[in-house]
């Protein structure tokens, strides 16, 4: 230690203020199909054009929605795709593209002062795409290629094995492409789908645009004032299956995924749902991550997180651990949750896990263009922002006591599924 | 423009103030100057231990990730070749808990050998995780012996074995932290919803009565020019054949960085970039091809990696990569080109300062080269590049007796 005889007394923490939420930002409706978050004096942009008609749930088992939006650049009828990327570039602006079950969404950044320009050739590319036969080779090319880098991957077959079971191959979230799919690409499946499915989309707008202006360009989009997805419900199919497991001998470490189904955000345990995920595996400070990395040095990081879909959700633990502690990694995930179904939480980490929550719900809104992206991600449940008042009020309101009963209405060992990857046990 | 002040302590804490009072939140981040080049080249990995162990309890608090949460914030850190960077986020009002926390550990860790037994499990899964258990994950344990000889660059921030972080004792611990954590080794940096005089109150308390120590003076061994080619093949359980090649550079701090950046960013950043264009999309000779400056603070690398598409051979692949090089030196490129560049690399710092903790990071490492200010100045620093300055540039670095090439070859499948 170093010597001073006149160091400040650090033995008590100083006083700690409860976090909270001052104001949650809104999205102003500029126009129907256009919503807008303002940042005065922000000299970048970040536009999202959602498309919710083509998510994974309206694909078939070839996801032709990802494909599709990862060609979006292939070409037009007047600029190949090199001629594409080049003018996209040079106007400094860049974008990327998210898809998931409900919707893709396209993200384009730029300087305010280039934002016609760059809105102009992204107008040009959505209303005359030609997906050129040779970007599609290339593609596929490159995918396959990625393809077999991933299957030899722990992390990439424990998923593939829990998807196939949690939600049976003939659904898309349970099937993992394979080489035949992407070799089986061609320009008549891309079209056909961006035809039926990518005309229709919205506008999310964040940062400082005059309104005029971003009305112009809006209704030169021909934006829709529908913001609804329109897809299967999601069914878990949960099938129990001898194949749980998928073993790649040489590999250093074993990947363990662990679900359960429960209830989403609209239900009025998710709340309590949430908090039982937070003190689980949810953060840094949670048990599991205590007990497997903490106490134990099995693992570098595992975690626990809420997936949610329109009608249900499921609660997923996952990480890499020490190729042959799979068994006992189990073991102890299940001693974790018996745990939280026998005892209440104490009372030192019941403040420390609300703090954190509350300080992590703060936290994200942090961010100004990431405002769009919470938007988006409750839409799923046709949430609005202003959900997140009602969330952090029941987080304030909720006890220890309710999430042992959540733990023993919806956790057990037998209605956790699990599969893992890696060397023979 | 990113409006900041600056103050020190006397015991040497440099600290750096950034107002935002758009913000509900504070950062605090905490550079230390060690990074793997500070370790002895038999006993490596211990700077990114050393930065698990920060972690683990410190002279008065038994648990800093638990006080961090139940102030409602989160923390994180990392290190690299040349420093360790800490960082905390938190609730504006809660300001005093994050400099409680970093001071006391600035002053001594809890030294346990219970701690340091799971830390060395935690990263030995961590290079297990990271190096050895991806695809081409060790390319950079290959790679660093390749191309340095003298400079402690030559392994990797994780370490060069696992059995060097197996080895690590309490006192190689206690040694490197009476060497680097002190207050003279260190540049403080607080930004978010706080003023200038609270933080100068607040700085005082909690850090001006830790002795002040000594600075790192960052003397290290000088780079050898090799007057070869390097040259190395490995087999590995991989789908396909990857080319890696790398050209030692200049220093971060020179001068001739940012034409290096964007000479990078030319050949192979995006899409519309030359080996895309050339040996992806054209020739198809590559699925992926791409390159980049790794930026350190002692001689840096120019790095050209790329995988190759099924039944093409590495040597003619390579082949074609100089060809493009050879184009560009003889001055194959045009203003637009170079426009281009500029444009995307405006666009790409505009957006890094809409964080402010990114805007705490790039204070704190601005300050570590010599001048927090390089966050203001570095975009005109880009856009004064010239075509001529940066042909030249290549015309010296992309010479085969700087060149370091790793063949990373799929074994046959069976």
């Amino acid at each position: 230690m170093k010597e001073n005889n006149n160091l400040l007394d650090r033995r008590s923490a100083p006083k700690i203020h409860l976090p909270g939420l001052s104001s949650i930002p809104m999205p102003i409706e500029l126009h129907p199909g256009l919503l807008y978050f303002e940042k005065k004096g922000c000299p970048v942009f970040k536009l999202d054009i959602v498309f919710p008609h083509a998510g994974l749930g309206n694909s078939s088992l070839k996801k032709e929605n990802m494909m599709v939006a990862d060609l979006l650049l292939s070409g037009t009828s007047k600029y190949n795709a090199q001629e594409l990327n080049e003018s996209l570039d040079s106007l400094g602006s860049y974008y990327n593209i998210y898809t998931d079950y409900y919707k893709s969404t396209l993200s384009i950044y730029g300087k305010n002062d280039k934002y016609s320009e760059i809105l102009a050739l992204w107008n040009h590319i959505l209303n005359d795409i030609y997906f050129d036969p040779k970007e599609i080779e290339i593609y596929i090319n490159q995918k396959v290629n990625n393809l077999n880098i991933q299957k030899s991957k722990t992390s990439y077959q424990a998923k593939k094995c829990i998807n196939k079971a949690w939600f049976g191959s003939k659904n898309v979230l349970g099937y993992m492409l394979q080489e035949k799919d992407f070799k089986g690409l061609n320009i008549n499946t891309l079209s056909t789908f961006y035809a039926k499915n990518f005309l229709k989309y919205y506008f999310i707008l964040s940062g400082e645009i005059e309104s005029k202006k971003a009305i112009e360009w809006a209704t030169k989009f021909k934006i829709t004032g529908s913001y609804s997805f329109c897809v299967d419900k999601i069914n878990f199919e949960k099938r129990k299956t001898d194949k749980n497991s998928y073993t790649i001998e040489k590999s250093n470490q074993s990947s363990v995924i662990a679900r359960v189904e429960i209830p989403n955000r609209l239900h009025k345990d998710y709340a309590a749902l949430s908090m039982l995920n937070l003190i689980l595996g949810g953060y840094f400070g949670a048990r599991i991550m205590k007990n497997i990395r903490e106490e134990k040095g099995w693992t570098y990081g595992m975690y626990s997180v809420i997936r949610n879909f329109d009608t249900i959700a499921y609660l997923e633990i996952s990480g890499d651990v020490l190729a042959d502690k799979v068994g006992s990694v189990i073991s102890e995930i299940e001693r974790e949750v018996r745990i939280l179904c026998e005892e209440e939480v104490s009372k030192e980490e019941w403040n420390m896990a609300k703090n954190y929550y509350l300080g992590s719900l703060q936290r994200s809104f942090d961010s100004f263009f990431s405002h769009s992206d919470k938007f988006l991600s409750l839409q799923e449940t046709t949430l609005n922002l202003d959900w997140y008042y009602f969330f952090v009020e029941e987080i304030k309101k909720l006890e220890a006591a309710d999430v042992k009963k959540a733990a023993n209405t919806y956790l057990n060992k037998e209605t956790l599924f699990y599969t893992w990857s890696g060397p023979k046990q | 423009m990113i409006e900041f002040s600056e103050f020190e302590l006397e015991n040497g804490l440099r600290v750096i103030h950034h107002q935002d009072i758009t913000t509900p939140l504070v950062h605090v981040n905490i550079l230390y100057n060690v990074g793997s080049r500070d370790e002895n080249p038999e006993h490596t990995g211990l700077a990114h231990l050393f930065e698990h162990l920060m972690f683990s309890g410190s002279v008065n608090i038994p648990e800093f990730d638990s006080a961090v949460q139940h102030a409602g914030g989160t923390n994180n850190a990392f290190t690299n070749t040349d420093i360790t960077n800490y960082y905390i986020t938190l609730p504006a009002q809660n300001i005093e808990t994050a400099l409680w926390l970093e001071s006391d550990r600035m002053i001594s860790l809890d030294f346990s050998e219970k701690n340091l037994t799971v830390q060395k499990g935690v990263v030995i899964e961590e290079f297990k995780q990271r190096y050895l258990n991806q695809p081409y994950g060790d390319m950079w344990l290959q790679l660093r012996p390749l191309v340095y000889e003298k400079y402690p660059y030559s392994w990797a921030t994780i370490g060069k074995e696992i059995e060097h972080v197996q080895k690590t004792e309490i006192d190689h611990i206690k040694s490197f932290f009476s060497r680097f954590y002190n207050p003279s080794n260190a540049i403080l940096c607080i930004a978010g919803n706080i003023g200038l005089d609270e933080t100068k109150n607040l700085v005082k308390k909690w850090f001006s009565d830790i002795p002040a120590g000594k600075q790192n003076i960052n003397s290290y061994a000088e780079e050898t020019n090799t007057s070869v080619e390097k040259r190395k093949t490995i087999h590995a359980d991989v789908p396909q054949d990857m080319l890696v090649m790398a050209f030692k550079v200049k220093s971060r701090k020179d001068p001739s960085y940012y034409a290096l950046d964007i000479l990078s960013d030319l050949l192979g950043k995006s899409d519309s970039s030359r080996l895309y264009d050339e040996l992806v999309r054209k020739k198809q000779l590559f699925s992926q091809l791409y390159s980049y400056v790794t930026g350190e603070l002692g001689p840096g690398m120019f790095v050209i990696e790329g995988k190759l598409s099924p039944g093409i051979k590495i040597e003619e692949a390579e082949k074609e990569v100089w060809e493009i090089l050879d184009n560009i030196k003889q001055g194959h490129c045009s203003e637009e080109e170079f426009e281009k560049i500029k444009n995307k690399t405006e666009t790409a710092h505009l957006f890094s300062l809409t964080s402010p903790l990114n805007i705490a990071m790039a204070l704190c490492m601005g300050k570590n080269m010599g001048n927090a200010n390089l966050v203001n100045e570095e975009s005109s620093l880009f856009q004064q590049v010239s075509r001529e300055t940066t042909i030249k540039l290549a015309n010296e670095i992309w010479i085969k007796n700087n060149t370091n090439v790793l063949y990373y070859l799929a074994n046959e499948r069976k």
